[in-house]
């Protein structure tokens, strides 16, 4: 009885550490899979590499219904019918033989390189800014612009796929309200996988979001503006960046990290005989809160935002309550543009700011972001574009 | 429904379940031929038709050979319908284009009218071969006509249909009309590990990772093909020959996997091929049924007839001859495009050259230079049976051996050696599955079990959130 006890256990045993070893394998060789074919990935995976197919070309529609927002958050924006569904966009994405959205091939050597996220890639937009740079320069212009790719992503993709094309500028895009939650490098394509798979599912399963009904809508919201009033849909997150002042992000030890990393890759590129310059990726609550006559026409917006504060460690952590008063907001929105100017400038790096210039144009009546989603629309590429041209051509030409 | 879906393993264990409990042989044949119909059907309801009448006909004229009604005129019309339907169905619009072109560069003004463009049934090429096969065999007395459901099945067995292997009609109906003997546990289990296998064949191996070849293939279709670095075609050109490999042997093995649970045994259609030291050799291991069902029935017909006609003191000029014929009509049987023809052309020259140089590699470092010698004149050869076009194949090889940018080796090479390793780290576990080798295996094989079904597993979930990209088998679409 004990001896077949005994025997029992031992298979048992024997088939659990094989199980485990089973799966260990499974997983590791899963890894290295994904390491080598990006491809295999959903969008959101930080990756040091491209998620789209390479050498390849496809045409698209962008339509209200496609903005982040209503992925994010459907419950607060009221639905779109059919006819209110606009197409907001016709994009044709080209990939390199990397993935990367340019035309292939490339060129051994190229003018200049692009870092940045989502906002750079422009995958909503027809012609994004590095494209319609690369017309004014005449240059090529490489974007090596991925979404969800943080500073050490970003300095991968730079040692991999940019600085081997020796490129007389690199642009870095920089958004200190994400750059410094981000600041590692990918754990691992598993461990990053599980968000973005439970949200490629949500999306199968949902079906069309048209027909869920939000739960408390407030956009599109409207607020007054000098030019009249303004009906916007925004600010999916990162607002609680917007409760630091200048002195609490350039104090806390979450900017220290972010500006060792971008030390690091602006010497690397000096080091390679690049300019550096910096992008500042405005985003929009800062031109709406900017622009807002009576700011607290936006508290719907602050709802269920709880505000940050720098904690003990240094380290930035939340706060007790709400962040509640838009006029403080309004007051904080370009706080970490400021901090980040001021960086560019201490460290002799061109800093080109699309901010005024999103705000003029905001101004005279027209949005340059798109309208359901948190990205720039054609317009507010173009403007970089020229910004960037301009600059460019001045400094270190 | 593609083998290596959710949906058709559930088909092939609904199929199974209902063929298990059935009480008699006939009824068995008839759920068979059922479930092979309705699984050709859910393709095209077009191709199921056109496969049950060429069945009745062709079915109806083995019958007439049988009984001695002219039998030669009956045997030569079988052949003639069968190849009558792939010519018409595959090969009408090849030849009607490259006429219209021939015509052209004669003088001849562009025809204006639609191009011949018919849909192409899947699986007309095997099952075409294999009612030839059928008819043959009765007209030379080797086997006897078998009743009408029994032969149905043999040609739209769901399992084979799609891409083979392409079954000798007496190995195949002998086991039919056997009375089915229910498989042991160890059977089940052998059948499950080649389902096993030929999933992680195709999705992981030939989709997931080899996958990545077809960026050079793209790329050379770009006419500025030659600017892009030398590793990413060097990338393609590996990948693309372990791909086709895995892709192919990983159908067979889901194939072999699935008639085994029914209790029905296909023939093997692969033994190592990437290990054969000589082309010849390399063609008894590469899809081997239809090397059996070329040699059979084209190869040793024609070299006698050769042989004959032009005397014993000519043999060698008849073997050139019957080779590149061959190869030619093996090349034109994958597709009806003038790569294949070349890639047919490629590969008979190479056997014409190796047969007339009597080149046998001896000694163990002769062996392994010569080994991969061969992989590489195949891996070559594959070039031109992936690519759009001729002039993209050219594109191909100007950037493969441009040299230029080898900076990016290091970035191309990983995809290159795992995909290898485990192509070739699989075929070398099943050539050394005896004494020692057998031991570990059996200690090791839920581990790698369990290791596939994992990766099955994630792949297949990425796969369902990404919105479903189901890649077709390569041989499936001949």
């Amino acid at each position: 009885m004990l001896a077949r006890a005994s025997q029992f256990l031992q298979r048992l045993l024997t088939a659990t550490l094989q199980l485990l070893l089973g799966l260990a394998l499974g997983l590791l060789l899963l890894e290295i899979v994904f390491r080598l074919n990006a491809t295999l990935l959903l969008r959101g995976v930080p990756l040091a590499g491209a998620i789209d197919l390479p050498v390849s070309q496809h045409t698209y529609t962008v339509r209200y219904s496609d903005g982040d927002t209503i992925f994010w958050r459907p419950y607060l924006v009221r639905p779109l019918t059919a006819d209110t569904d606009r197409v907001e966009a016709v994009v044709t994405l080209q990939t390199d033989e990397f993935g990367f959205r340019n035309p292939p091939p490339l060129p051994a050597q190229v003018q200049t390189v692009v870092l940045g996220r989502s906002t750079s890639l422009g995958a909503q937009n027809a012609r994004p800014w590095p494209t319609q740079l690369a017309a004014l320069s005449g240059g090529y212009v490489l974007n090596l612009a991925e979404p969800s790719a943080g500073i050490a992503t970003q300095a991968q993709i730079w040692d991999q796929f940019g600085q081997l094309r020796h490129p007389h500028w690199l642009i870095l895009e920089i958004a200190p309200r994400i750059d410094i939650d981000d600041v590692s490098p990918p754990s691992g394509r598993l461990a990053d996988l599980f968000v973005p798979l439970v949200q490629g599912f949500a999306r199968n399963l949902t079906g069309p979001r048209l027909l869920s009904p939000p739960l408390h809508p407030i956009y599109p919201l409207s607020f007054d503006t000098p030019r009249g009033p303004a009906s916007v849909t925004c600010c999916i997150s990162y607002m609680d960046f917007l409760s630091l002042d200048r002195a609490a992000i350039a104090g806390s030890r979450d900017w220290a990290a972010y500006r060792a990393h971008l030390l690091r890759l602006a010497g690397q590129a000096r080091a390679s005989g690049a300019c550096v310059a910096l992008l500042y990726a405005t985003a929009k609550e800062e031109v709406y809160f900017t622009s807002a006559l009576h700011p607290e026409q936006l508290a719907p917006v602050l709802a269920g935002v709880t505000p940050l504060r720098v904690g003990p460690s240094g380290y930035l952590e939340p706060a007790a309550g709400q962040l509640s008063d838009p006029r403080t907001v309004a007051r904080n929105a370009l706080a970490g543009r400021d901090v980040a100017a001021q960086f560019a400038r201490e460290n002799g790096l061109v800093w080109i700011d699309p901010t005024p210039l999103f705000l003029k144009a905001f101004a005279a009546g027209a949005d340059p972001y798109m309208a359901y989603d948190s990205h720039w629309n054609d317009q507010g590429h173009s403007l970089i574009a020229q910004l960037a041209g301009q600059q460019l051509a001045q400094a270190c030409p | 429904m593609f083998l290596y879906t959710l949906p058709y393993l559930i088909f092939l264990a609904a199929v199974a379940a209902g063929y298990w409990l059935l009480p008699r042989a006939a009824w068995r044949t008839a759920w068979l031929l059922l479930a092979s119909y309705a699984f050709y059907a859910l393709f095209d309801l077009r191709f199921a038709a056109l496969l049950l009448g060429l069945t009745v006909l062709v079915w109806g004229l083995g019958l007439g050979i049988a009984r001695g009604h002219r039998p030669r005129v009956l045997a030569w019309a079988s052949v003639a319908v069968n190849l009558g339907v792939l010519a018409v169905f595959k090969y009408a619009g090849f030849f009607f284009s490259s006429a219209q072109a021939l015509l052209q560069r004669a003088g001849a003004p562009a025809a204006t009218g639609p191009a011949l463009a018919l849909l192409l049934p899947l699986g007309i090429s095997f099952y075409t071969f294999q009612a030839i096969a059928y008819t043959t065999e009765i007209y030379r007395g080797k086997g006897q006509p078998a009743p009408l459901l029994d032969f149905a099945l043999y040609l739209a067995f769901f399992p084979k249909l799609i891409a083979g292997p392409l079954a000798r009609p007496q190995d195949f109906l002998h086991q039919v009309s056997a009375p089915a003997q229910r498989p042991s546990r160890e059977d089940v289990t052998a059948a499950l590990g080649l389902l096993l296998l030929g999933l992680v064949k195709k999705i992981l191996i030939a989709d997931s990772l080899a996958g990545l070849a077809d960026t050079a293939f793209r790329a050379a279709v770009l006419t500025a093909g030659a600017h892009f670095s030398s590793p990413l075609y060097l990338q393609g050109f590996y990948l693309y020959a372990f791909q086709i490999y895995a892709d192919f042997s990983g159908y067979t093995d889901l194939a072999r996997g699935s008639a085994a649970l029914l209790g029905l045994a296909l023939p093997e259609n692969f033994r190592q091929p990437y290990f054969a030291v000589t082309l010849g050799d390399f063609w008894n291991r590469w899809h081997m049924s239809l090397t059996a069902w070329f040699r059979e029935y084209l190869f040793f017909p024609l070299s006698r007839w050769l042989l004959v006609r032009f005397g014993r003191q000519h043999a060698e000029r008849a073997q050139v001859i019957a080779n590149l014929a061959t190869m030619l009509l093996i090349g034109l049987w994958h597709g009806a495009a003038w790569t294949f023809v070349l890639w047919g052309l490629w590969h008979g020259a190479l056997l014409t050259v190796e047969r007339l140089a009597r080149f046998k590699p001896a000694g163990r470092s002769q062996r392994l230079a010569a080994g991969l010698l061969t992989f590489h004149l195949v891996g070559l050869g594959w070039v031109l049976f992936r690519a759009d076009s001729v002039a993209s194949a050219g594109r191909f090889f100007a950037g493969l051996f441009s040299a230029q940018q080898m900076q990016w080796l290091g970035y191309y090479a990983p995809s290159v050696l795992l995909t290898g390793a485990l192509v070739l780290g699989i075929d070398g576990l099943a050539a050394r599955r005896a004494g020692a080798a057998a031991a570990l295996w059996v200690r090791v094989r839920p581990i790698t079990v369990a290791a596939g079904v994992v990766v099955l597993v994630v792949l297949g979930l990425l796969s369902y959130a990404r919105g479903g990209d189901a890649r077709p088998f390569i041989y499936g679409q001949f």
